[in-house]
């Protein structure tokens, strides 16, 4: 059977070579531009975690002994390879028969062996970031210990063998375990695979800030058993590093030549695995779970709800419903029992809000934010009733409001009650669970706007809800904490622009599903856009002031003004982007690359113009006062520019909706500025406002504001 | 050439096909008749190995579909139902992939799938897959299930979501592949394509073989007084058969 299939290297080969054109296609061609942008930090964030365990490992290697040294490389490193894999067990091509790319592979003359095997091996070069899981740590390691290039080859090797290791112990366990399984319990075995996914890539996190935000406390923790985690088989994945520091390139060779032994002799058993488990059961391995057991609706209950359609869909689907109520409470229970400790539980009723918070924000990214992917095949019947759009997403909403208030107050009561030390007629602890249930419930609603306003369904290749969606969600989601931190003026100013931006986010993505099937739809800018760049200036502008310690008040400023033209900048450029219809092309930044490929004399001239307006900037931050005025013009270009523009081109069709958005904008305005809250203040708003509608332009604002300051 | 011997198929309790015998000789264009969920699809996955047999045997060229299904689909073409394009390829990417995977060489596979991209696909054959209609996508698998020129084509409702015009195209490459001599298993539930095209045609309803034979037999034996169009004899064996 196996000898007509092809070669497992010749289909290596084909697999490699068609995936990365395939890879690099789309990259060139397809996904909008966030995604691109998304890859491209991708790419640059490994560094980012060199530099992190350099540092770390830094600090090891001075406090630590040299067993101690190895033992602690030893604990990180099966950190990183345990829940690697973990996650290919869980998330094996192979398990899962039905695939379509399967159905695809396996309608050829390929054999699952030679299947698996050339999977195992192609993953080395395909899963980029997974072959190299354990090079940020053993490339910090290899530097510390000053082994220079060959450590740096060897910690490659090292990464690139156990991957292979990896993948192909993960798709023979899972190709076991399917062929032990019945067809009606395979339900349960994805969802226990998805929770302990969710366990290992939690640990690790959890091991991983420990290690980088307390690397002398890892130390101590590991120190009493230095000796014996150094001498036990676990520290095999770290020896020819080890063996290179001490004994030099020949042992540290034949350490890497038992690697790569124990590597074929793994690829070996997977592909004896699949060749066992082919013809036994792994051909129903992804048929639709109804094929496999009955499922009745088992008692009518009252006439189906958009808000019911929504809740039994949810219940029905149990291994969904388990994997999203258990996930976010283990993402952050490893939390709180790794770097960060017990301090969760004894910080009081502000930390014991931030947990319930987070996990009601986590709720939301698992369930309400990617609604329209779920439903991206029905959403042409939602559209087809005689009902309105936003009826139906309000549905959608209730039904998810119960679930993801409940557990945001369930976990701050619990975490309360665990915590101890509180008193009923504390006032904190009251407007704190207040806070709680507002922020929760708002969160759910942010999270379907945000997924209506992000949903592309006019392309089944691609996802409904992009990356770029899901970090601009947390973004907006994280200002919440704020609130839940700070007291005062700054608490109450954060709630009111959080709740106006949901309900701008709202308004909008209602408008935008609408379009969501229309493949030639418009990037208009609006009151979303407007709100998302105030919540950007405002969190950096708070961020800016909690930082760094030890930076004086004048390097503040001048950060903060950093800040400011860097803000007021891409705001312009984003709505000249806009209005060129450059976001619809999904490129925001191209042209721009092509008009400086263009000609010899517009690049001096560009290189010149951000030379001066650097230097202009460097003078102006020095003085607080011009601090203010760069600040008053990123505020103008947010608030009136982007924001206020675009509530007035949504909302101009009577007398009213225009008040409406000018004093919105308003308001949003008065709560996001640096400015104190006072009366001039707000009437220094209302006046620029005002001016901006008059005249749609800029000028009058910013002078007006620039004027009040100076003078 | 296929011969199909009381093969069954359960999932779990459900009997999706049940003890269906069927033999098509080669050279045959066998039509494969029944109303949705009939059991169609699970056979045409049996027969290409995709899925395991509860009983029964089936067998293309003599070899046993389950336990020698990459011998084969050496010789065996097969066009899905909905058919999986990696959508970031174009049509000559994916059939230059398609012919790798049947073990042609470089320039074989090369020349095999420009041959057939100017045959399927035409002027769209570089652009990627995700911008193809449903039709095109359709004869761009076509093109990849007779990329190796093979004696036995399955074919699993090729006419399904195709407009008149990309449907009379589809049944005319089909009519040339049973010119050309190929033993064709052609799964569908439109009537006019298997009168046209199908020597035979066998009509299947939950998983039970009703009737097996040419199309004017079929229409003698059970048609109103020895007359009637193959839709009538469909819907009375139906109807008889209690579905």
């Amino acid at each position: 059977m196996t000898a007509a299939s092809i070669p497992s290297l010749r289909l290596v080969r084909l697999l490699v070579r068609f995936r990365l054109r395939h890879t690099w296609n789309g990259f060139r061609r397809g996904g909008s531009s966030g995604t691109k942008w998304v890859g491209v930090v991708a790419l640059l964030l490994p560094l980012t975690y060199v530099g992190l365990f350099l540092s770390a490992f830094g600090v090891v290697a001075r406090v630590a002994s040299w067993p101690v040294q190895v033992a602690t490389l030893v604990v990180v490193v099966w950190g990183l390879t345990l829940a690697s894999l973990v996650s290919k067990l869980t998330g094996g091509d192979a398990v899962v028969a039905g695939t379509g790319e399967n159905e695809f592979l396996m309608s050829r003359p390929v054999s699952l062996a030679n299947l698996v095997v050339a999977r195992a091996l192609a993953a080395s070069v395909l899963d980029f970031w997974g072959a190299l899981f354990l090079l940020p740590v053993l490339a910090a390691v290899s530097y510390v210990w000053r082994l220079g290039v060959v450590g740096f080859a060897v910690s490659l090797l090292t990464s690139v063998l156990l991957q292979v290791c990896l993948v192909a112990v993960g798709q023979s366990v899972g190709l076991g375990l399917l062929g032990r399984v019945s067809l009606a319990k395979r339900r349960v075995l994805a969802t226990i695979f998805g929770l302990l996914s969710a366990l290992s890539v939690a640990t690790l996190w959890a091991l991983a800030s420990f290690v980088l935000r307390r690397p002398e406390g890892f130390v101590r923790a590991v120190e009493p058993w230095a000796s014996q985690i150094a001498n036990s088989p676990f520290s095999l994945f770290v020896l020819p590093l080890v063996v290179l520091h001490e004994n030099g390139i020949a042992p540290c060779l034949v350490w890497l030549a038992g690697l790569l032994a124990g590597a074929v002799v793994f690829v070996w058993l997977a592909s004896r695995v699949a060749a066992a488990s082919a013809g036994r059961g792994w051909e129903d391995a992804g048929l639709p779970f109804d094929a496999t057991a009955a499922s009745f609706a088992q008692k009518r209950g009252p006439a189906l709800s958009i808000a019911r359609k929504e809740t039994l869909l949810l219940v029905r689907d149990r291994s969904r419903f388990v994997a999203l109520l258990a996930m976010p409470f283990l993402f952050v229970g490893v939390q709180v029992f790794g770097a960060a400790g017990m301090e969760v539980f004894g910080g009081g009723p502000q930390r014991a809000g931030l947990l319930a918070y987070s996990l009601a924000a986590y709720l939301a990214t698992l369930g309400p934010l990617p609604h329209m992917q779920a439903e991206r095949r029905v959403f042409w019947v939602l559209r087809s009733v005689p009902v309105s759009l936003g009826h139906i997403m309000w549905g959608k909403a209730k039904a998810w409001l119960l679930l993801i208030v409940g557990v945001g107050v369930l976990s701050f009561a619990a975490t309360v009650a665990v915590g101890g030390g509180f008193h009923l007629n504390d006032h904190v602890l009251w407007r704190t669970l207040a806070l709680v249930v507002v922020g929760s419930a708002m969160v759910c609603i942010l999270a379907i706007g945000i997924g209506c306003n992000a949903a592309e369904l006019s392309d089944e290749g691609r996802n409904a809800l992009g990356p770029a969606g899901v970090y601009v969600f947390l973004m907006v989601a994280g200002l919440f904490n704020l609130a839940l931190l700070r007291d005062g003026t700054l608490a109450w100013r954060t709630v009111a622009l959080y709740a106006a931006t949901v309900a701008l986010v709202w308004a909008t993505g209602i408008r935008r599903a609408e379009t969501a099937l229309d493949p030639g739809r418009l990037r208009p800018v609006t009151p979303s856009d407007g709100a998302m760049a105030t919540v950007l200036l405002f969190c950096g502008v708070h961020l800016i002031s909690l930082a760094p310690a030890g930076m004086s008040v004048q390097e503040s400023q001048v950060v903060r003004a950093v800040w400011a033209a860097l803000v007021s900048v891409g705001g312009l450029l984003f709505l000249w982007s806009v209005r060129r219809g450059m976001m619809r092309k999904g490129a925001m930044l191209l042209p721009l690359l092509s008009a400086w490929r263009g000609r010899g004399w517009m690049r001096v001239v560009g290189v010149a113009a951000a030379c001066v307006a650097a230097g202009v900037l460097l003078q102006l931050t020095v003085h607080p006062p011009s601090t203010a005025l760069v600040m008053v013009v990123a505020e103008e270009v947010v608030f009136r520019a982007i924001l206020q523009r675009s509530m007035q081109d949504h909302f101009h069709h009577t007398r009213n909706e225009r008040i409406l958005a000018v004093g919105v904008s308003v308001l949003v305005a008065t709560a996001a500025t640096v400015e104190a809250l006072s009366v001039p203040a707000l009437l220094t708003q209302v006046l620029a406002a005002m001016a901006f509608a008059g005249s749609r332009s800029l000028a009058p604002a910013v002078l007006g504001r620039m004027s009040w300051l100076l003078f | 050439m296929i011969e199909i011997l009381a093969l069954s198929k359960h999932y779990g309790s459900k009997v999706a096909l049940d003890a269906l015998s069927i033999t098509v000789q080669g050279g045959e264009v066998m039509g494969f008749l029944g109303p949705n969920g009939s059991g169609k699809t699970t056979t045409i996955r049996l027969l290409m190995g995709l899925l395991r047999p509860t009983s029964g045997l089936a067998k293309i060229l003599g070899k046993d579909c389950h336990t020698e299904s990459v011998a084969l689909k050496r010789h065996v073409g097969y066009l899905p139902d909905e058919p999986f394009l990696y959508p970031y390829l174009s049509g000559l990417e994916f059939l230059e992939l398609v012919a790798g995977l049947h073990g042609f060489s470089g320039p074989d596979a090369r020349r095999r799938a420009h041959d057939l991209a100017e045959r399927f696909i035409g002027p769209e054959a570089p652009r990627f897959c995700m911008t193809y209609s449903h039709g095109t996508k359709k004869r761009v698998a076509l093109a990849a299930a007779l990329i190796h020129d093979p004696q036995v084509l399955i074919l699993d409702e090729p006419t399904n979501g195709l407009d008149p015009m990309a449907a009379k195209q589809m049944k005319e490459l089909v009519s040339q592949l049973a010119r050309d001599g190929k033993t064709v298993f052609l799964s569908t539930h439109l009537l006019e394509t298997t009168e046209r095209l199908c020597h035979r045609v066998a009509i299947i309803s939950s998983g039970r073989l009703l009737a097996v034979d040419e199309p004017a037999n079929l229409q003698r034996l059970h048609g109103t007084d020895g007359v009637g169009s193959l839709e009538d004899v469909f819907l009375k064996l139906l109807a008889a058969a209690g579905t």
